[in-house]
């Protein structure tokens, strides 16, 4: 949920980046932080076993500077991907904007792929998103470790995952490569969410003015999506 | 999820109940922040921590309590207390998605806090409960185009090859 705040001049986006266990979310986290200025992102927090996986969250944000007179934040969440961790996943997808979901390349990971898409239809649902903003969620895939062996084809992954043909990216995040793509296409979408909303609300009778016309091409989302979750 | 828009004569009224509190607490500071992680506003002393990740780890924090408290069998939970040996927090939820954080150190105690935020909490719920009967009707866009037009360069400045 963008948060415009007209005191602070400040707008935030919150970005959560889900998938299964070891899929490489903190991996896109710790690569941004590596490859950001440092005055364009915050301290890189995470909440970590003492194996490094993921007890709670990891949390970076990132601060696009002023834009119309506005400081524009994106704050990037990542979820615990271990199967037992399902409320704590929940629990970081309170009042998102949009999702980028990290899927696993190896050939074994094939169904905690699915898995993990289900888990977040059911927790989406669960937390009371009406279909139509569910509908209109950003949505961006990311099909991580193309290095493996053996690696699942990424029509395999599409026709598993993303029949819906949301933006999608091959990556290797424990090189860097495809990480800074995948945000950049989130925030895009984020925005043009933002933007398609009161353009939306412009052309509604009784609706309020807006700023005009801005990219309004709505988010293409996995099938379950406005629909049955878990599917 | 629809956006939210805060104006700047949304906060006087929040203003007044949050300095209130600072001052019948003697508390250090109070911040409001949103379920989703992000800070609203803060009154009093703040500057020594970072208090982008302060408002990520308090809503974080507050909603894995909830989820205890729902295994418990509780319909919801009250507050969240932070117990630290020279400065202590205490949250409690307003509004039902908004967490009012009270920080106060030896000069308070846990019960005046308590009780203080609880009045605080009680005025301050029919506030934003008004705020969010705007939501979606406010005039939250002129311009919104184009902010997401600039933001989008930006985005590609920053990440771009």
């Amino acid at each position: 949920m963008a948060l415009i705040n007209h005191r602070a001049r400040e707008i935030h986006f919150k970005i959560v980046y889900y998938g299964p266990g070891l899929c490489g979310k903190t991996t896109n986290l710790k690569r941004l932080h590596d490859r950001l200025p440092a005055e364009r992102r915050g301290r890189l927090i995470s909440i970590a076993t003492d194996h490094e996986r993921t007890l709670f969250f990891d949390f970076l944000p990132i601060d696009l500077g002023e834009i119309g007179g506005f400081t524009t934040r994106f704050h990037l969440y990542t979820v615990p991907g271990q199967v037992y961790y399902r409320l704590s996943r929940r629990a970081v997808l309170q009042g998102l904007d949009g999702i980028v979901f990290v899927a696993d390349s190896h050939p074994a990971r094939e169904e905690a792929n699915r898995e993990s898409l289900a888990d977040l239809g059911t927790h989406l649902v669960t937390l009371g998103l009406p279909p139509e903003q569910l509908r209109r969620l950003p949505w961006v895939f990311q099909y991580n470790k193309r290095d493996v062996p053996a690696a699942v084809p990424v029509e395999r992954l599409r026709a598993a995952l993303n029949p819906g043909r949301a933006p999608e990216f091959e990556s290797v995040a424990s090189e860097g490569r495809g990480v800074a793509e995948t945000l950049r296409a989130i925030c895009k979408a984020v925005l043009a969410r933002l933007a398609s909303e009161n353009a939306t609300r412009e052309s509604a009778p009784g609706g309020t003015p807006a700023g005009g016309p801005g990219a309004t091409e709505p988010s293409r989302q996995p099938a379950w999506a406005g629909a049955a979750p878990g599917a | 999820m629809p956006q939210w828009t805060l104006f700047e004569n949304d906060f006087r009224a929040i203003d007044q109940v949050l300095d209130a509190l600072l001052e019948k607490t003697n508390a250090l500071s109070v911040h409001l922040i949103d379920r989703s992680g992000q800070l609203i506003t803060t009154s009093g002393r703040s500057a020594d921590f970072d208090a982008t990740a302060f408002a990520s780890l308090v809503a974080a924090d507050f909603t894995a309590n909830a989820e205890v408290s729902q295994l418990l069998g509780e319909p919801s939970i009250e507050a969240v207390v932070n117990e630290g040996k020279s400065r202590s927090v205490y949250s409690c939820l307003l509004a039902d998605r908004v967490i009012m954080c009270t920080v106060f150190d030896r000069r308070s105690t846990l019960g005046l806090v308590r009780l203080r935020a609880g009045r605080a909490a009680k005025q301050l719920d029919s506030v934003f409960k008004k705020l969010f009967e705007k939501v979606g009707l406010v005039e939250a866009g002129r311009g919104t185009s184009d902010f997401a037009a600039a933001a989008g360069r930006e985005v590609d400045a920053l990440f771009g090859d």
